[in-house]
């Protein structure tokens, strides 16, 4: 007799259902499996026979043969543990399933019988809403996350006595749609306010003209000036996530395994700083079967890369493709992986090795060391940088000044507005650095005399079409800040002074 | 000089000029030419009528053929260079007495007033903070005291000292080894550009050619001229063997004073200004002293009759309605004419103009020193500035074109 229980797997970011199937048949007492397994999936065959045995049952002497279906792609990870245990009990005619076209299955075992966390569930539980399935017995850890799926029933277990037990009792199986619980926190707790950040007027602008339209951000400056301190305050005034933007984020990190108990859901826009050590595949993915890098795990949030020429140009470059795209696609022996990767690429750089160029009266270098540092960010990556910005050392006269800088929430406020015009201008999830080309003369109305600007700036500062598209996306978003509608001459010439530092 | 000598002064230096540019023809031959005409166009005009080697004749002509005298020289101006031959009146006196002046100087910014002493620094390129110390002690002095300092603008003594008597106030004069277009070192890129900007700052000065490259060769050649267009000469620091002895040769072969500052026994870098001192320089041990001597030279130098030689001055003239002037002072006083003068700015951009300098300056301190105005204003009216070619920016770092 074959019993079938359906479990579920992640390829890429999304998941699919996978149909465990054991065979119990006369023979020599042995455990097969198939199906184009990983060998953490053929080591799971040993974890639960233990895991049966010390959970008080006998396993008859008899062939078990076991196929994970569909049997053309490659299947990683622990989550079958369970399914397949549940299956070698069903045969063995210890459980019941009813409905078992409604249930989904999922968790690793420990030789003790404990079900611990799994990777992906997200992506998994997505899939088997999609599919139509009503009820799934996921480990205890991931029910939080699951949970935030919303409209299908999560029930955690600890053990697999759990498990055998909820099965047996139909009662605890009743249908009752699981709430959507989004982890309740405020998006901004914890991060540098912007009340505290002095002077620099000319960065902090930039920074709230970056936050309304996402634009990529670079700061050039000496050392000490604070560029990674006005970066890491960035998060605390852009648009807080919406739903969608949520769901697509918190998706990245399960599948990466990053979500646990006390963090199973991404309510706040993610802020990565990796070290400049970092290898290309930490950046964008990799591994046999690539798992999403630090530019996925920034999907809808800050990618902030400080000390920009340090990194290798290699690890650098990779960033091209992403940053145009949205995402990235991943190829391997195993197939092709496609994550997302919708950042805002903040970065941070001196603009000589000694960091003080153009300020005469300190940079000691020469006009070639000069050119040879910058020369180390290649220009194709400058080319995608929306908004370059220097940010200088303050003046006495601001550093002593008793002035309230503005706070966060207050840019906030000014964003939130911009966002708003956006969204009822663009579409809803359409920031303006991403306006496509296509769309540019649709939503970049400019007035005559803003016209004329732009076409002398276009010839006397020889740009490329790719800079003055930029040009205008910065201006539409400068306009947003301001309340206009069309684009005036006042927001191109500001957004001329954001051009490339370097 | 007046407005009408100028024109005339300027069509000299354009066949100055040309006759600078002849490889092959050096000044010797010049010199000898120009006693015979008189006048640098005059012997352009005899057209190889005058009695010199066919092979000198052969590089006139070729150079004739391939040479807009009136282009090339209002090239020469449009880069801000000034090309002042020997014969016409603006060259420096002092260095009409050496051996061997150069035919032509190359200037950006201005030359030495010969109405105030001139002082030249010169030292170790790799100078102990001892010698760093001196040398800016040096620089402030004499700035203080409203002394030119004339040095080589190379890295260490020569540049240090240059610094500090630009930052004290006075004029200074940076002697190159190439041409004047090229900042060499580009380490006192800042000097060089203060000083290549003019005003009252000082200038660069250079016998070479505009575009020439500062090869090894050069710097021998120009030591004679720091030494020359200075009253006296300071050695700060100096290994055993050094080039600065080149330069103190030349200046005693001109009958400059040496002066040399003291240093320690069994340190390396004063081993040749203790050696100086022992074949009889002035020792440098007291400021006032000093700068009493710098003044009580200059005018025992000035009571001496001013120069022998046969040079044949363009006119000095002047009338009573017409003001007379200096070639110096036309050097100072320059407004170089720049097109673009169509573009009407509105307040907030003026404003801006009168902040900005030629040296970088930061956004931050155009947005403090305009108090009330918003960064956007400010940042809009910095790009229009820019796009009419006012200012250039790098970074958020401001400056104007001149």
């Amino acid at each position: 007799m074959v019993s079938t229980i359906l479990t579920g797997a992640v390829y890429g970011i999304g998941g699919y259902l996978i149909t465990v199937e054991v065979d119990m048949a006369e023979g020599l007492p042995c455990i097969d499996m198939v199906g184009f397994l990983g060998s953490e999936v053929k080591e799971s065959a040993e974890r639960v026979r233990v895991a049966i045995k010390n959970g008080g049952y006998v396993i008859p002497p008899k062939r078990f043969t076991i196929n994970l279906s569909p049997a053309g792609i490659r299947k990683g990870g622990s989550a079958f543990d369970l399914p397949i245990a549940i299956g070698i009990l069903e045969s063995m005619g210890v459980v019941k399933m009813d409905k078992r076209e409604e249930m989904l299955i999922a968790g690793e075992l420990g030789l003790d019988g404990a079900v611990r966390s799994i990777r992906g569930v997200l992506p998994i539980l997505l899939a088997a809403k999609e599919q139509g399935i009503k009820v799934c017995i996921i480990p205890e850890a991931n029910r939080k996350e699951g949970e935030c799926v919303g409209g299908i029933r999560i029930i955690g277990i600890k053990t697999l006595k759990d498990a055998v037990g909820i099965l047996m009792n139909p009662i605890k199986l009743q249908v009752k749609p699981g709430k959507t619980s989004f982890q309740d926190i405020s998006p901004w707790k914890g991060i540098t306010d912007f009340e505290n950040i002095i002077g620099q007027p000319v960065a902090r602008r930039a920074a709230e003209i970056a936050a309304a339209g996402f634009h990529n951000l670079l700061f050039t400056g000496p050392p000490g000036t604070g560029k990674s301190m006005i970066a890491s305050a960035m998060p605390g005034i852009l648009p807080p996530m919406n739903e969608e933007e949520m769901l697509d984020t918190s998706k990245v990190y399960s599948v990466a395994g990053m979500l646990n108990e006390e963090q199973y859901f991404i309510a706040r826009r993610p802020f990565l700083n990796p070290h400049h050590t970092i290898t290309p595949q930490a950046l964008v993915g990799g591994g046999g079967i690539p798992r999403p890098g630090v530019i996925s795990l920034a999907n809808h949030g800050i990618l902030f890369l400080d000390e920009l020429p340090e990194f290798k140009r290699q690890t650098l470059d990779m960033l091209r493709q992403p940053l145009e795209n949205g995402k990235i696609t991943i190829a391997r022996k195993s197939g092709n992986y496609t994550y997302p990767c919708d950042f805002m690429l903040v970065a941070a750089m001196n603009p000589c090795p000694c960091g003080y160029y153009p300020d005469a009266m300190r940079c000691n270098c020469t006009d070639l060391e000069v050119k040879r540092y910058s020369g180390r960010v290649s220009g194709p990556l400058l080319d995608r940088i929306d908004l370059s910005v220097g940010v200088l050392r303050n003046s006495y006269e601001q550093i002593k000044s008793f002035r309230k800088e503005e706070s966060s929430g207050e840019i906030r406020g000014r964003v939130m507005e911009a966002r708003k015009r956006q969204r009822e201008r663009n579409g809803p999830e359409l920031f303006n650095s991403r306006i496509p080309v296509t769309h540019l003369k649709k939503f970049c109305i400019l007035k005559a005399e803003a016209e004329s600007v732009a076409e002398r700036y276009y010839s006397s500062m020889d740009m490329s079409i790719r800079g003055y598209h930029r040009l205008l996306r910065v201006a539409r978003t400068i306009a947003d800040l301001d309340g206009a509608f069309m684009i005036g001459k006042k927001h191109i010439l500001e957004a001329a002074s954001y051009r490339s530092a370097l | 000089m007046t407005k009408a000598d100028e024109k005339a002064w300027h069509k000299e230096c354009s066949y100055g000029y040309f006759w600078e540019s002849v490889p092959g023809i050096g000044i010797k031959t010049i010199n000898q030419l120009y006693e015979q005409y008189g006048s640098y166009e005059k012997m352009y005009r005899a057209d190889g009528e005058w009695g010199l080697t066919e092979r000198k004749k052969d590089a006139f002509f070729l150079q004739k053929a391939k040479w807009n005298v009136k282009e090339e020289y209002n090239r020469l101006l449009y880069n801000k260079i000034w090309c002042i031959p020997m014969h016409l009146c603006g060259y420096p006196d002092k260095l009409k007495e050496i051996h061997r002046p150069p035919s032509a100087l190359f200037v950006k910014g201005r030359l030495p007033e010969g109405e105030r002493p001139a002082v030249a620094v010169v030292g170790a390129r790799n100078c102990s903070p001892y010698g760093k110390l001196m040398a800016k002690e040096l620089g402030k002095i004499l700035a203080q005291n409203g002394i030119q300092v004339i040095s080589g603008l190379a890295i260490g003594i020569d540049g240090i000292s240059q610094r500090a008597a630009m930052e004290h106030g006075g004029a200074s004069f940076g002697i190159m080894g190439c041409g004047v277009d090229i900042c060499y070192p580009a380490d006192n890129r800042l000097i060089y550009e203060q000083l290549s900007a003019g005003r009252n700052r000082g200038g660069i000065i250079s016998e070479f050619m505009p575009g020439t490259k500062p090869l090894s060769g050069h710097f021998p050649l120009r030591n004679r001229i720091i030494s020359g267009m200075a009253d006296m000469l300071v050695v700060v620091e100096a290994k055993e063997r050094s080039g600065t002895f080149i330069t103190v040769s030349d200046a005693l072969e001109q009958g400059r004073d040496v002066y040399a500052v003291p240093g320690r026994f069994n340190d390396p870098l004063s081993y040749g200004c203790n050696r100086l001192i022992d074949q009889g320089a002035f020792v440098l041990y007291d400021a006032n002293r000093f700068i009493e001597d710098v003044f009580e030279r200059y005018t025992y130098r000035k009571k001496r009759k001013p120069c022998t030689g046969t040079e044949k001055y363009l006119p000095i003239t002047g009338t009573e309605k017409e003001p007379v002037f200096t070639v110096n002072e036309m050097l100072t006083n320059c407004e170089y004419k720049k097109e673009c003068g169509k573009d009407v700015f509105g307040g907030l951009e003026t404003e801006i103009l009168e902040i900005l300098d030629i040296q970088y300056v930061s956004a931050g301190d155009i947005l403090c020193a305009l108090e009330g105005c918003s960064t956007s204003e400010i940042l809009a009216a910095l790009s229009t500035l820019e796009c009419c070619g006012k200012v250039e920016s790098k970074g958020s770092f401001y400056r104007k074109i001149t």
